[in-house]
């Protein structure tokens, strides 16, 4: 009886355990990493400290933008504007994100929404 | 002789007058109150939190509020050019003069957490 009560429970555990593991998103975005690559690539330079102070006017504030759009402007600066519906053509940008992977894109852009910066929805 | 001065002042005349059509667009200045009625198409999607969009993407459009002027300024040219690809805004700044998209422009940079609202929307 003992035996079959230690069984039941070490299959009870298994099976928490399994439902918690199975429970994390398969590819979470990891700020953290973000913020290496960030660093890496000198994001700052441009987009200066915080990324929230360009060092010129041309250049975007980025600091706590939308995570999804960054992917995405990210991706676009990568495939170029071959294709008529999407694509962005910027030469710095294209060299700068040449060599990230979908998924370094998505921690950079889980990294910049983190950030406090100036950015604002007003109509 | 009166010939070659002749030519000589048609062409002073024509770079005189390239130099100021250069100077023109370089010269437009954004005015963000002027831009309080050309913000309608924008507020549509930009001016609702969370608004995303459906092809060929799914994300949320950008926050513009408080972003640089001269960097909005650039993305509308781009779109209107090709430079950057995406069909509504591509069909919106083509609608655009220089000084509407310089106005825009200034419009959204000046925003700050405590801005108010557009009272004409």
């Amino acid at each position: 009886m003992k035996a079959l009560d230690t069984v039941l429970k070490t299959a009870c555990t298994a099976a928490a355990l399994i439902g918690v593991i199975a429970m994390q998103p398969a590819h979470a975005a990891d700020a953290g990493n973000g913020k290496v690559l960030a660093e890496a690539h000198n994001c700052a330079a441009c987009h200066g400290p915080n990324l929230n102070k360009p060092v010129s006017a041309e250049y975007p504030k980025l600091a706590g933008q939308h995570a999804d759009y960054l992917y995405w402007a990210l991706r676009q600066y990568q495939m170029g504007n071959g294709n008529p519906n999407f694509g962005r053509s910027n030469p710095i940008m294209a060299a700068q994100v040449q060599s990230l992977s979908q998924s370094d894109l998505k921690d950079i852009s889980a990294y910049i929404e983190s950030l406090q910066g100036d950015l604002v929805v007003k109509k | 002789m009166n010939k070659f001065v002749g030519k000589c002042a048609v062409i002073a005349a024509l770079s005189g007058l390239a130099g100021f059509a250069t100077q023109a667009s370089a010269d437009v200045v954004g005015n963000a109150k002027a831009a309080q009625g050309k913000v309608a198409m924008c507020i549509g999607c930009h001016g609702i939190p969370g608004y995303r969009t459906a092809y060929p993407e799914v994300y949320r459009v950008p926050m513009l509020g408080g972003q640089s002027a001269r960097y909005l300024e650039n993305a509308l040219h781009a779109y209107k050019k090709g430079d950057r690809h995406f069909e509504s805004m591509h069909g919106i700044a083509t609608t655009l003069t220089d000084q509407d998209i310089a106005d825009i422009a200034a419009y959204y940079a000046a925003q700050t957490p405590s801005s108010k609202n557009n009272p004409d929307k």
